[in-house]
């Protein structure tokens, strides 16, 4: 997943220690670091609008499932963890399932050559046999 | 005290137990109201009718001979039936008979058209009949016809006694057609009194020499006869099969209608009334049945009995088999008939009486009083020096009228049990407590049974209790009852029983302390002494308390064992129990539901989130595939996720685990193999893209 390139990171740690050296000068700071900041998602949404549409749609699900995963937590939180398998079977149907996108994107994606002989719907076919093995288990251990 | 009353109750139960042995032993009584109740409340009409004709005549008959009961209620409802099978020109010979027989208890109105024509009917049957039944139901009809003061003759009376006689066996038994090979003896009961029937309807006089080979068939029957131990006599089947077997009481009864039935026609039978006693004995050792068939067998056979031209059975008997002494009671015999009626002038010997036990005779020769008013015969017992116990009588009939000798059957001896009670005197009782070494100096305090005053007595582990005692019977003689048992119980319930051994004289025993330390668990304290004498003869057995010991023991050594928990009280093992509060887990704490819902909606959120995004990104499906074989293949790939996430669905809402996996493993090969074709068409045409 590209999110990072090198150039990107150079910037942003360059710009940390320049913070580091003007401590004193409070305003300045924050100026210059609203600008960082605005120039550093710009240039990562510029990169990732080069991302293929099939790898986008994999980022969404994973955003999805991690979302779902994160309100069935904030639930427990707030009543307690009773039917406690109920839970677990919830927030582990979610990162599973959330896993195994992130499997499926790498082994999609055309920039990582270690899967370069892989076809694609090979990878989808695995994904789909995965969960079905993973919602097997989590069916039979909602209870 | 609850401990106290087991232990009566036991011994009561004991006693009662002796008595019925007793009982049963000389139980055979003439017919008594026992069976006239029992015949109201077995044959209950419903509606004013019974079922069926054969059980409304079974019902009436037996009322009938009981003297109980009443035909006029029955009447009303059956006499149309009865008419009804009468003038119907399809009735089978059975329904026939039973129709006929009932009108003669009944007395229905009847006209004497309608007897002519079902008798030209019947005897039109009789010349077609071949089998054994339907010649019996069509002769006895016919005789029943001619009880009616029609008159119905059979014409050809030699040809059907022939032909009933034809399906005769060697053995006296009879076959029901000559088709069937097996000979019964019920069959020859009825073939008896059908026979009886045919010669008293024959318009001529019936060859005696046949009437005198029947009687020869008659004789062989008897030889077939069966007994019990306690001699009564019966007829069973040779041959017990399924279908055709009656019973012994059923077969029994109807050979003596029959044998009776044709001594009423045919003259003297050369038959020992001992048979017919043992035969009588056996009706009436039954008791009173529990179904209205036995009953009704029972009843009508032994009227049969009462006044057959054979022999007619004297039943002896006792009204009560247990005599005591201390009241005076008399030995009392009765000799009836089987339904009580008085028997001719007679006389009853006490043969012999004789202890049970032993076998020693103890009486000889008594002829025994004649009570005219109560028709009992009676002998006073008290002078004649009998002791307690149990005896076997041996009576004998001897009639006044020698011509009665051949009218009457009493069967020789007859034997009976009975019981003496008395009370049994306690006497020379006493009790001490000595030194191990010096029981000649030993000091015995004199106990009183009869009065309640209690000892008490103290004693360590090197000593000794003594108590002796001695039964004597109202006579004299020593008694040896069968339960003699002394009984020490601790202050903490823990008991211990010991049984007296009887010398020549007297009852006695001796307790050494330091020999029962050990059993006794080292228990120091107060002990109640209880003695138990018990006997079915005794009229005074008795539980009693005769005082306190109180003990001083040893203190236990370290490995001694501990009293065993004493059982519970017998009394509260049968009561009510506690009862047992269910503890529940107590719910679990439930968020608000509004809260559960809400939550579930915001869970709902990422979807539409994911919707949303997918729709912004600019989701199409034009990778799906245009060619229809492979878009079918795709279709039924979806639809088999879906068909496998339904399944899921299913499982965690009603299926097992076996069952899932089961229709899992049809749709994962079918979504293996559509699933297949799908990518592989996908990945084909990704890649004609790539070289094009």
């Amino acid at each position: 997943m590209p999110l990072f390139y090198p150039g990107d990171d150079k910037g942003w740690r360059g710009q940390n220690t320049e913070d580091g050296f003007c401590g004193n000068q409070l305003s300045g700071m924050a100026k210059s670091n609203t600008n960082d900041a605005k120039v550093l998602i710009r240039s990562l949404r510029s990169a990732y609008a080069a991302t293929p549409i099939s790898l986008k749609i994999i980022d969404l699900y994973v955003v999805y499932t991690i979302t779902s995963a994160v309100i069935q937590v904030v639930y427990m939180g707030i009543v307690g963890s009773f039917p406690f398998n109920s839970f677990l079977s919830g927030v582990l149907s979610c990162v599973g399932t959330a896993v195994l996108a992130v499997c499926l994107r790498i082994q999609v994606n055309k920039e990582n050559k270690e899967f370069k002989d892989l076809p694609p719907e090979r990878a989808f076919a695995d994904f789909v046999l995965c969960n079905l093995v993973l919602h097997l288990v989590i069916m039979n251990f909602l209870g | 005290m609850a401990r106290n009353r087991g232990f009566v109750v036991g011994f009561a139960a004991l006693i009662c137990a002796a008595l019925l042995s007793i009982s049963a032993a000389a139980s055979i009584r003439p017919i008594s109201d026992a069976h006239r109740s029992a015949a109201l409340e077995l044959f209950v009409p419903v509606d004013g009718s019974f079922p069926s004709l054969e059980e409304t005549y079974e019902a009436l008959r037996t009322f009938q001979i009981l003297g109980v009961g009443k035909t006029s209620d029955i009447s009303g409802a059956t006499c149309p039936v009865v008419l009804d099978k009468l003038r119907s020109s399809t009735s089978s010979p059975k329904e026939f008979f039973n129709a006929l027989r009932l009108i003669g208890i009944l007395g229905c109105q009847i006209g004497s058209q309608t007897f002519e024509n079902v008798a030209s009917h019947l005897q039109a049957l009789i010349k077609d009949a071949d089998s054994l039944m339907d010649l019996y139901y069509s002769v006895i009809s016919l005789l029943h016809i001619k009880g009616q003061g029609v008159s119905a003759v059979l014409s050809d009376a030699e040809g059907v006694f022939h032909s009933i006689k034809a399906l005769s066996q060697s053995d006296g038994r009879w076959r029901y057609d000559s088709n069937n090979a097996e000979s019964s003896t019920y069959a020859a009961g009825i073939a008896l009194e059908a026979l009886a029937s045919v010669v008293s309807l024959a318009d001529a006089e019936v060859d005696q020499s046949k009437i005198g080979i029947v009687k020869h068939d008659i004789e062989k029957l008897f030889d077939s006869i069966k007994s019990y131990d306690d001699g009564t006599l019966y007829f069973d089947e040779k041959h017990v099969d399924g279908s055709e077997y009656k019973g012994p009481l059923t077969t029994t009864a109807s050979v003596v209608r029959g044998v009776t039935a044709f001594a009423a026609v045919a003259g003297k039978l050369n038959i020992p009334g001992d048979k017919m006693l043992g035969l009588a004995k056996f009706f009436l050792s039954i008791g009173v049945p529990g179904s209205t068939k036995d009953l009704f067998h029972q009843i009508d056979a032994l009227s049969c009995l009462e006044s057959n031209r054979i022999s007619i059975p004297l039943i002896l008997s006792l009204p009560a088999t247990v005599l005591s002494l201390t009241s005076k009671d008399q030995l009392k015999v009765e000799v009836t008939t089987v339904f009580g009626s008085a028997a001719p002038p007679l006389t009853v010997n006490l043969v012999q009486a004789s202890s049970y036990d032993k076998n020693t005779p103890v009486l000889e020769n008594q002829e025994l009083q004649f009570d005219t008013e109560n028709n009992i015969h009676y002998l006073d017992i008290l002078p004649l020096k009998i002791d307690v116990g149990m005896y076997t009588l041996e009576f004998e009939i001897s009639l006044h009228d020698p011509e009665n000798l051949n009218i009457y059957a009493t069967g020789g001896r007859t034997n009976a049990l009975a019981f003496l009670t008395g009370t049994i005197k306690v006497d020379k009782a006493q009790i001490g407590v000595f030194d191990s070494d010096a029981e000649s100096a030993a000091t015995m305090q004199k106990l009183d049974l009869s009065q309640d005053n209690r000892i008490s007595l103290a004693a360590n582990h090197l000593q000794r209790m003594r108590l002796t005692f001695q039964l004597v019977t109202p006579l004299g003689h020593n008694f040896k009852p069968h339960q003699v048992f002394l009984k020490l119980r601790h202050e903490s319930k823990v008991e211990h029983i010991f049984a007296l051994e009887s010398s020549a004289r007297q009852f006695k025993i001796i307790l050494d302390f330091l020999g029962l330390v050990e059993k006794f668990y080292y228990l120091s304290g107060r002990y109640e002494i209880e003695l138990a004498i018990g006997d079915a003869a005794m009229e005074n057995s008795f539980l009693r308390v005769l005082g306190y010991i109180d003990l001083d023991l040893p203190e236990p050594p370290e490995k001694a064992s501990r009293p065993p928990p004493q059982p519970v009280d017998p009394y509260s093992r049968f009561g009510p129990k506690p009862e047992i509060s269910h503890i529940f887990r107590s719910p679990e704490k439930r968020p608000p539901k509004e809260l559960s819902f809400a939550f579930l909606a915001l869970t709902l959120v990422p979807l539409v989130g994911f919707l949303i995004g997918l729709l912004r990104l600019g989701v199409n499906f034009k990778g799906f595939p245009s060619s229809s074989v492979p878009a079918l293949f795709s279709i039924l790939f979806h639809a088999g996720i879906a068909a496998v996430l339904l399944l899921y669905g299913l499982f965690w809402l009603k299926l097992d685990l076996f069952t899932t996996l089961k229709a899992l493993g049809l749709l994962g090969v079918f979504l293996i193999f559509v699933g297949h074709r799908t990518l592989s068409h996908l990945a084909s045409t990704s890649a004609k893209l790539k070289t094009n």
